[in-house]
This record gives structure tokens, C-alpha cells and sequence, in this order.
């Protein structure tokens, strides 16, 4: 988990961030992959990393799926940059592309957890401010409600009812055709 | 007692998330019409943040790009029906947006930036009509011994809709007089809302200089430029900023009976769309600085729909378009089917046998509208919705790439808008 990817050799060697979860576990990433993380950008131009970034939010379980998920996505940013001056525009499309549906791909299988692993990584994606995962967390979790009943939602997430029967009448009654 | 349990792991409980956290899901609801409604029916603390008018807004503009056309109106002699592009749980009844006004006399004029226009000859009045909210406004006939031919209503430049407002509004009137029984060049009366008067413009010159013809609606949005087709093939303009008309010629003479429509094309380029007879939809553009119409692009309708029969006439119709999705209803046959021509997606529209003038209803504006819709009505304490449709066809790969668009969500491919007209 600590060792940095092949891709981005150098700028493991520039700078390293170790982050430590709630239970204690070290994670030495590099700086591009931490700063995905608006939360640890800012501890960094503040220069409040040394000794570690501790994370009391955040589990070393979680913690380790959240690198992971910034690794890939830092090594494609850093892709991106790179291509962009060798290529043609056509060439580059299609490198982009090619990224694209490999992150995609990656974000896919990513998100092939339980249910609280993925309430867990939006706690730690909000509390760590990493926009991308955010969104693609709580994508997947508003896409697992898509076309239930309220029923169903509230038996798949726990969720008490605590609407009056008048009240649910109410709205039923006007909006009948939604939910037949 | 014990919380339901799973497998592998406790069920995870929404009740772990903030609202911020919960609000982020829900803004990731699709923009369909049973979706925030289901979702206001699951507890309490879902229904006050599906009906904030906050959240609304942000809901509004998450899915300004992808909200799908809602519907139209079908209209069916003096009459117009909301008909619904969506199958269960998103149907939503024609009954839910009952027309403020029917009979022989009135006329439907069609749709703009979710307001609905109604003529009524016989009273001299033009009815202005928000489906969602249900509100109308009454608004005389300009004085004076005008026949009004063409009708739309629009919402002032830089006016963003908010809450099922029915104003402002403004109303283009195209008119002319009997003089010496003949009829005289067309003209354009404005009104607007805010001040509740009219304005006259002149007429164009090279509308004064030709013998009457008659314009053909439901007018196009062109930039700041309302376009009607005169009959005999030519464009009318109306620049709404300069208040000046405009005549613009047809490359080639087409008869109305021609299936072609004005076009907005991407940079509010003037443009339209004709059914060639090899069954092509072409689809124009006018060059402003060279004053030239040129080929834009050519689509093979059987590739693109379905094949046509090798035996017998293929039948088709241009039956309208939705500005803001830049969609156009086309029949084919005997079925009828929406193109979406940013992506080129083709969706076969339900129940399509007549060959009625399509008005779409609510298209991204309209979206807007949903949402509106939904805060609305909370405010009484009940939640509805409107609706949207989201089966679309994907047609063939080879054509889409040739067409220049894109797979999936990140469209790459010119985005450029077409106007079917009836």
C-alpha cells in the first residue's frame, strides 16, 4: 500500500506523505496522490505533515481504499499532463479516451462493495474533501435507489418511516401515477 | 429491538449521513418524475430536503444538461393534450395540465421556456399559460383592425425562470390589415408583461416588396431572433433586440408542402432541416457573412430509424422540435420518433397515429420546471412532479461515429439543433 506506482517514480522521490488511520496504521503516499485530498493539500501549503497526517475519521480498511482510488486517479491526471505536448490532437483523443474508459473501468470495480464500505467512503471522501470520490460514491448509492419504492429504499438503508399515514395518503393521492 | 441485519454486514444506516452527505444523494436521484417523489415518501428528513428550495435549485442545475424532454402537446382540432413520453412510474396524466381554455375558438401557438400560448379569436385575446403551476394571464389583442396569423410567447432575454412563474413574459403577434381588400405586409406587435403594452415594428422591405404570403408557425428561437417560415420557402425574422424583421431566402424553392423546418444551430446559427427524396435529413446552415446557405449535415433516415420497406412509399413527416433538447419529432411510416441531435439517440414515441402538430412541452427549461413544480406544491404540503422520458434507442455505432459523436456521457460530437416543424 505504502510503495509508490512506477508511473510516478519521481515524484515519489520529491516528496512523501505518511498518513495514519484511526487504528493506527502508517500509509506513506506520494504528494500527488495525498493532494487529491483538498483536506491534506491545505495541512501540506500549511506544512503541517511532518510526522504524518493523522486521520481519527478515518479506518486503515477505509483508509487503504481511499489510496488506492487516489493512486489511480493521480497517475491519470499526471497521464493527461504528460501526453498532451507529444501528441497530435487526434493521438491525444484517443489517448484520452483510452484513459478514460480505463478509469472508468477502474471506478467500476472500485465501487463493488457493501453498503457500509460505501457509506464509509463517503464519510471519509467528505471528511478528507476528495470531490471525485464523493461524487462517484454517492452516485452509486443514489443509482441503488433508482426506481425503488419507498418501501424498498427504507428496508435497504434502515430507515424508519415516520411519516403520518395522513401524510403519506396526502401525497399519494395527488401523485398517484408515481408509483404505480 | 434489533436492527435488521444482512449477510455480511449491519445494513448500513442513512441515518449515519448528514444532510449535506444525504443532500448529495439525493441531487444524484435521476431527473425522472417519480424519483424525488419516491424519495419524499421514505421518512420525513428525505422529504424535507427533496422539497428545499435550495435543494431544488441545486437539483435544477445538476441536471440542467441531461434533463430529458418531459412531453408535449398533441394538438387535436382547438384542442391540445399533454401526452406523456414516459412509460410507468413516470407517466404522468394529460388531466394533470388541464388547458386553461378550449373550444372552437382558441388556438394553440405552441411553447416556449415553459409557457404555453392560446389564441382566442372570437374574444381577441391571447391566453398565457403555465402548465405546471396551472396560473394564466388574459392579455388583449393589440387595437386596431389587425388579423393576428402567427403567435408565440417567450420569456425576456436573461430571465431565468424560477418557481413556476408565469411572468414576465413576452408575446410576438404577426400581423396584418385589409387595405383595398388586400392584405397588407406583415408586421410584428410585441408585448411584454412588464409594462402590459404593445410595440409596434415596420415591416420588412422585402416583405412589403413581394405580393402577401402567409407565415407558417410554430415559430424557432434563433438567438434573440424569433424565425417563422413564410410560405414559398423563405425565413421571417424578428430580432426581439433590434425589433426589426428581416427576410431571409430559401437556397431552392420548396413547396410548404415540402416537409422543412427553421433550424438554431450550435452558435445560434440560422438553419433548417428538409427530407430530401432519397430520405435524407438535410440539415442547412446560413452563413451569415457570406449570405450563403451551405450543406451542415445529411442523415439517412433508414439507417438512422428503421429501413424502409422495398415496396410502396415511405411516409414521412416532420411533426416538430424541442429547442431546448434539441430534439425533433419526426413520423416514419406508421410510427413516429423523437432524434435527439446532440447524440443522435432515437427514441419511438408511443401512441403516434395521428399526424397532429407536435408542441413539445417541457424540454430543459421545462426541466427546470419539474423541479419547480415539485417545491411548489410542497408548499401546500403535497409533492407532484412532471415528467420526462428515458428510453432511448442507441443506433448504430458506425453511424454515430460517422456523425461525429461520441459514446456514453462525454459527448465529443457538434452539438447543433434542428426545428421540425409540422
Amino acid at each position: 500500500m505504502a510503495s509508490a506506482g512506477s508511473g510516478d517514480e519521481k515524484a515519489a522521490a520529491a516528496a512523501m506523505i505518511t498518513l495514519i488511520s484511526s487504528d493506527n496504521e502508517k500509509f506513506e503516499v506520494t504528494e500527488a496522490t495525498a493532494t487529491l485530498s483538498q483536506t491534506i493539500r491545505h495541512m501540506i501549503e500549511d506544512g503541517c505533515t511532518d510526522g504524518g497526517v493523522p486521520l481519527p475519521n478515518v479506518t486503515s480498511k477505509i483508509l487503504a481504499r481511499v489510496i488506492e482510488y487516489c493512486k489511480k486517479h493521480a497517475t491519470a491526471a499526471a497521464g493527461e499532463e504528460g501526453s498532451s505536448s507529444s501528441f497530435s490532437d487526434a493521438a491525444f483523443l484517443e489517448v484520452d479516451r483510452a484513459f478514460l474508459e480505463e478509469l472508468e473501468e477502474f471506478d467500476d470495480a472500485f465501487l463493488e462493495v457493501d453498503r457500509a464500505t460505501l457509506f464509509d467512503l463517503i464519510l471519509a471522501a467528505n471528511y478528507l474533501d476528495i470531490k471525485g470520490l464523493l461524487n462517484l460514491t454517492c452516485q452509486k448509492v443514489a443509482d441503488s435507489v433508482k426506481g425503488k419504492t419507498p418501501e424498498q429504499i427504507r428496508e435497504m438503508y434502515n430507515i424508519v418511516n415516520d411519516l403520518t399515514p395522513e401524510e403519506e395518503a396526502e401525497i399519494r393521492r395527488e401523485t398517484q401515477w408515481a408509483f404505480e | 429491538m434489533a436492527r435488521r441485519r444482512r449477510l455480511s454486514s449491519p445494513a448500513p444506516a442513512a441515518a449515519d449521513l448528514s444532510d449535506d452527505l444525504l443532500w448529495e444523494i439525493l441531487l444524484r436521484l435521476p431527473p425522472l418524475p417519480s424519483s424525488l417523489l419516491r424519495a419524499s415518501l421514505v421518512c420525513r428528513r428525505w422529504r424535507h430536503l427533496a422539497a428545499d428550495p435550495a435543494f431544488l435549485r441545486r437539483f435544477r442545475a445538476f441536471h440542467r444538461r441531461s434533463a430529458p424532454l418531459l412531453g408535449f402537446f398533441r394538438c387535436s382540432g382547438n384542442r391540445a393534450y399533454f401526452t406523456s413520453l414516459m412509460g410507468p412510474p413516470d407517466h404522468i396524466p394529460a388531466a394533470r395540465f388541464p388547458p386553461p381554455c378550449r373550444g372552437e375558438h382558441c388556438s394553440f401557438f405552441g411553447c416556449r421556456h415553459g409557457l404555453a400560448l392560446i389564441l382566442n379569436r372570437t374574444r381577441k385575446e391571447a391566453v398565457v399559460w403555465n402548465p405546471v403551476s396551472g396560473d394564466s394571464r388574459r392579455v388583449r389583442f393589440p387595437r386596431g383592425e389587425d388579423i393576428v396569423f402567427e403567435a408565440a410567447v417567450l420569456r425576456p432575454a436573461g430571465f431565468d425562470h424560477d418557481l413556476g412563474q408565469l411572468s414576465p413574459f413576452e408575446l410576438v403577434f404577426l400581423c396584418s390589415r385589409i387595405r383595398a381588400s388586400r392584405l397588407t405586409a406583415l408586421v410584428a406587435r410585441i408585448y411584454r408583461s412588464e409594462s402590459g403594452k404593445w410595440i409596434s415594428t415596420g415591416s420588412a422591405a422585402a416583405l412589403a416588396a413581394m405580393p402577401w404570403r402567409p407565415v407558417v408557425g410554430p415559430s424557432v428561437m434563433v438567438g434573440n431572433t424569433l424565425c417563422w417560415l413564410i410560405g414559398g420557402g423563405d425565413i421571417l425574422q424578428v430580432d426581439l433586440g433590434t425589433r426589426r424583421l428581416a427576410v431571409i431566402r430559401m437556397p431552392l424553392y420548396l413547396p410548404l408542402k415540402f416537409d422543412f423546418q427553421i433550424l438554431s444551430l450550435e452558435n445560434n446559427a440560422l438553419g433548417f432541416a428538409v427530407v430530401s427524396r432519397e430520405l435524407s435529413l438535410q440539415l442547412w446552415q446560413w452563413k451569415v457573412e457570406l449570405n450563403v446557405w451551405r450543406l451542415h449535415r445529411e442523415l439517412e433516415l433508414g439507417k438512422l430509424l428503421s429501413p424502409a420497406p422495398s415496396v410502396g412509399k415511405v411516409w414521412t413527416k416532420l411533426l416538430g422540435y424541442a429547442e431546448d433538447t434539441n430534439a425533433i419529432f419526426i413520423k416514419w411510416n406508421d410510427a413516429a420518433f423523437m432524434i435527439q441531435l446532440d447524440s443522435f439517440l432515437v427514441t419511438k414515441i408511443p401512441e403516434s397515429t395521428t399526424n397532429f402538430p407536435y408542441y413539445p412541452a417541457f424540454s430543459l427549461q421545462a426541466g427546470k420546471l419539474a423541479v419547480e413544480l415539485l417545491g411548489m406544491r410542497c408548499k401546500k404540503n403535497c409533492v407532484s412532479w412532471i415528467c420526462w422520458w428515458n428510453h432511448p434507442i442507441r443506433i448504430d455505432d458506425h453511424l454515430t461515429r460517422s456523425l461525429g459523436a461520441s459514446h456514453g456521457s462525454a459527448t465529443i460530437g457538434t452539438k447543433f439543433n434542428i426545428i421540425i416543424r409540422r
